[in-house]
């Protein structure tokens, strides 16, 4: 429906440091993403939600610089710019429960400036592509786990964004829910940059281009899923070879 | 600590035990239902109602006892307001798959909230007992608490306060002046002590309140509240 | 504001806080309408009174309002959506005013569906319709505007689950001061209560409504302005408005003013004893005449004795002197919505002496105090009402009432003759004859 907005870097994070109190979250980070899907693997507590509430603009670091779709985020036009092509869908995704499906989505769609003319399209689109056609006049509340986080996925693509971050996506989705979910991550993924934080190594080895493996707030890993697989030593536990590989690169991590 | 206690004596190793599991967990339980803050809140509303009843009956064109009426309605309310959120914790359905005996809780839950808003209020009413006084403020903790605990298993402990509210604010204007005994019924925030219509009233919404709420507990507040 | 804005506003109004509010203010609305209609000042028949019940009752509709804006901007915070908006280009306060706009607008609905079917009910029967009663019903909208505008702004800055409620109480509880005549006098006109309310047969004058109708849409717009605006400045021009207002409501000291038209008598015009009721009151003339003719009818052949009846609020802020030897009628309450009247007799439903008279005298105050007996027999024969008299009195009013029909209104004659002239020793012989 719409052609992709920029050309040159999506995201571009440097030397990104986050501070609560003593605790450091984010400790020098450096990231660039263009167009693709890109996983962002960690331990718990490596920074990963943090990183994520910067990208979608609702923390900000330290210091360091963070750049999207080349903006500088400090100039609050450029910020609500950056906005209106970013799509989110944090963690705890919040809802409404006595708003029905299309409402929200409609309701983010109007947050995030989409025009109005097109918004009746943009709404029955987003729905459509995350299979909740058929429960769109439902209210949330009567919705399941797995059909809330549809609702979720919904309003963060409903204005085509440049920029979608998807912290946790997958949680509450059936096997067969997560296939289709990978199907629309690369999909989106073919003119814009997705980011998917997760703990699910499964949905990367599927779903991204790349993988960028953080511990500690630094960045530990870049690169396509089968170079993390290759990373594997064979001594360490794991399933599959991407999981050893996973762990491989956190050990040599917090060795080094 | 450790040196303190000696494993030689393992009764005084339980004694010791024993207090950190049963005083510890319920400061934590008082704490996760906010019920420090109410508590002070309570005083707060004491406090306010003494010093307002003092001044309304104190002023020049004073009517005398019966311009107590809003202290004696408003004060309960308030105090009842106030710790009504107390009732249900942020998330009622994992509170309620733990191994806790709720319905105990809920009742001391219930009937801690009445004393203690009950004692501060009459501690307060004493002035002049029985016209608009402790008499009146007792009765009228007890309604609203048997209102709030009523509410709270259909609206969720954070909404449980609007019936209650709404009550007394439309009673308040609505009510006929002079007030009349026959209305007590309805009125029954606004009765003077020697309406015993209103005290029955008050006592089957207390009793009923309480038994609904120690059944059932607040709603969860998931698909309540928004 | 374009379409989807609309859109949005429209779901706010459906599944937000609003329908809620509407519904309570619809409710209590009602049933605090219907228990004022009859009573004291009652509104039935009356646009005034139903002015001054429609402000009084924002007294527990403001409340619920305000509580239920703060419960609406607080719903980001409790449902969690904060990241996921702070991350949407469209600035914060947009969705706040949303939010706020659809709780006032639902509301306001509400109560113009109230005060609509109250004003139905009224327009068939009024017999006055000046006043400027009209201003008074407006304000109370600026007015709901505002409380929930207050509520909203608590609501966004307070993180607490305990701020609706809250702010539900101290909404409610100053407003209860104010009617009560506590504080400074010009918190009562800056409060959107109306209050206290005098009398029918006062009014308020239409420049103080005006006033009030500044204030209280500059004080929503602080309050909005606060969130809205990234500028401070900005507020100035809001909050110097409000000031602006509020200190011309302090000045110019506003007061309950008689409204002359609305006193003016219109009398019965089919022959004697005449019946005058106030033309704000003249609605009740069919059934109030009857009544009171029948209590002139026992009067009938005593020289001297009234030989009319009028309302009393007539005399609203003077005494007439043609008046006072006329028996007076009370109808401050008791009037019903098809407008008739409830009482029956001297009493209104009430308990309120709806007939009352006193003997016309010269006598000064002692010399009334040393007779006082004889005074409240002769009131109490003359409105036949069972009124509480001191012992001595209730035992003249036996010894009166034991006589035959002809010997009563005999010596009622010669007390409303020496009364006049304030003859004590007649006054005396009176007494005497009753003991």
């Amino acid at each position: 429906m719409s052609t992709p907005t920029v050309i040159g870097t999506h995201v571009e994070v440097r030397d990104l440091v986050v501070r609560f109190g003593k605790r450091t979250a984010l400790d020098g980070l450096d990231l660039t993403l263009d167009t693709g899907v890109h996983g962002l693997l960690g331990p718990n507590g490596a920074g990963k939600t943090t990183l994520m509430r910067l990208l979608a603009t609702v923390a900000k670091p330290t210091s360091g610089t963070v750049s999207l779709l080349d903006h500088d985020l400090r100039d609050h036009r450029q910020l609500r710019r950056v906005r209106r092509r970013l799509g989110y869908l944090p963690q705890h995704f919040g809802y409404y429960p006595r708003f029905t499906v299309r409402e929200f989505v409609e309701y983010f769609a109007w947050l995030k400036e989409v025009p109005a003319d097109r918004v009746p399209t943009a709404v029955d689109r987003a729905i459509e592509r995350v299979g909740l056609l058929d429960r769109a006049d439902d209210k949330l509340k009567k919705l399941s786990g797995g059909m809330l986080r549809r609702a979720g996925i919904a309003q963060a693509i409903v204005n085509d964004p440049d920029i979608l971050l998807f912290d946790e996506p997958t949680a509450g989705l059936d096997p067969e829910q997560r296939v289709e979910f990978r199907e629309l991550l690369r999909a989106i993924g073919v003119d814009a940059c997705v980011l998917v934080a997760t703990h699910l190594v499964e949905d990367v080895t599927a779903a991204c281009t790349d993988v960028t493996l953080v511990n500690g707030g630094r960045s530990v890993f870049r690169g396509t899923p089968e170079e993390l697989a290759a990373a594997a030593d064979d001594s360490v536990g794991g399933d599959s070879p991407i999981e050893r590989g996973y762990t491989t690169v956190l050990r040599a991590a917090r060795q080094g | 600590m450790t040196s303190v206690v000696t494993p030689l004596d393992p009764r005084r190793d339980q004694r010791a035990r024993s207090f950190a599991h049963r005083v510890a967990p319920a400061w934590l339980h008082a704490r996760a239902r906010g019920i420090p803050l109410a508590v002070l809140g309570i005083v707060a509303v004491a406090l306010a109602a003494w010093w307002c009843a003092d001044w309304l009956v104190h002023r020049e064109w004073s009517t005398g006892a019966d311009s107590r009426v809003p202290v004696v309605a408003g004060a309960p309310l308030l105090a009842v307001v106030l710790a009504s959120a107390g009732l249900g914790g942020q998330d009622e359905e994992l509170e309620r798959s733990t191994a806790v005996r709720w319905r105990v809780r809920r009742l001391g839950h219930i009937l801690g909230m009445t004393l203690l808003i009950g004692c501060a209020l009459v501690l307060i009413g004493l002035w002049e007992p029985r016209e608009y006084g402790a008499f009146e403020l007792a009765r009228n903790t007890l309604g609203f608490v048997g209102l709030v605990a009523a509410s709270a298993p259909v609206l969720g402990s954070r909404l449980a306060w609007v019936p209650s509210f709404a009550y007394a604010a439309v009673v308040y204007l609505a009510a006929p002046k002079p007030i009349l005994t026959e209305a007590a019924w309805w009125t029954w925030p606004l009765q003077q002590w020697g309406a015993d219509l209103a005290v029955l009233v008050v006592v089957a919404l207390f009793v009923g309140g309480t038994a609904l709420y120690v059944m059932k507990g607040a709603r969860p507040a998931r698909d309540a509240d928004e | 504001m374009n379409r989807t804005t609309r859109r949005v506003l429209r779901t706010e109004l459906l599944r937000g806080a609003a329908p809620v509010a509407a519904a309570g203010v619809l409710l209590a609305g009602f049933l605090i309408m219907g228990a004022f209609a009859g009573d004291w000042a009652g509104w039935s028949g009356r646009w005034t009174p139903l002015a001054a019940s429609v402000r009084l009752s924002l007294m527990a509709l403001g409340a619920l309002v305000a509580a239920a804006a703060a419960w609406q901007a607080g719903r980001e915070r409790r449902r969690r959506t904060s990241d996921q908006i702070g991350s949407t280009s469209r600035p914060g306060w947009q969705p706040f005013v949303v939010g706020w706009a659809s709780v006032t607008l639902g509301s306001s609905v509400a109560m113009l569906v109230v005060v609509g079917a109250c004003a139905a009910l009224v327009a068939p029967v009024a017999s006055y319709g000046g006043g400027g009663w009209v201003w008074m019903i407006v304000v109370a909208f600026p007015g709901l505007a505002a409380l929930s505008a207050l509520g909203a702004l608590l609501g966004r800055l307070i993180p607490s689950r305990l701020v609706a409620p809250v702010v539900a109480v101290a909404v409610y509880l100053p407003m209860v001061g104010v009617v009560d005549g506590a504080g400074p006098g010009v918190t009562r006109w800056l409060a959107p209560v109306l209050s206290p309310y005098d009398a029918p047969g006062y009014t308020i004058d239409a420049a103080v409504s005006l006033a009030q109708f500044v204030w209280f849409s500059a004080v929503a717009g602080t309050a909005i302005m606060l969130i809205v605006t990234a500028q401070r400045w900005l507020i100035v021009v809001p909050a110097g408005i409000a000031v602006g207002a509020a200190a011309w409501l302090a000045s110019s000291s506003p007061q309950w003013e008689v409204d002359r038209a609305a006193v003016e008598l219109v009398c019965t015009e089919d022959g004697s004893p005449e019946v005058c009721l106030t033309r704000l009151n003249s609605f009740l003339l069919d059934d109030v005449a009857p009544l009171a003719r029948g209590a002139l009818a026992h009067w009938e052949g005593i020289p001297g004795a009234p030989d009319r009846a009028v309302d009393e609020t007539a005399q609203i802020d003077h005494w007439d002197a043609e008046d006072e030897a006329s028996v007076r009628l009370t109808l401050t309450s008791g009037a019903t919505l098809s407008g008739g009247y409830a009482g029956s007799g001297a009493r209104s439903p009430h308990g309120w002496e709806v007939i009352d008279w006193w003997p016309a005298t010269t006598c000064a105050g002692a010399v009334t105090e040393q007779h006082w007996s004889l005074f409240e027999v002769a009131t109490a024969w003359g409105i036949q009402a069972d009124a509480w008299l001191e012992p001595d009195s209730q035992r003249y009013l036996d010894a009166l009432m034991a006589m035959p029909a002809k010997d009563q209104k005999n010596w009622m004659g010669r007390f409303l003759a020496a009364a006049e002239t304030c003859d004590e020793s007649v006054l005396a012989t009176l007494a005497e004859e009753l003991r």
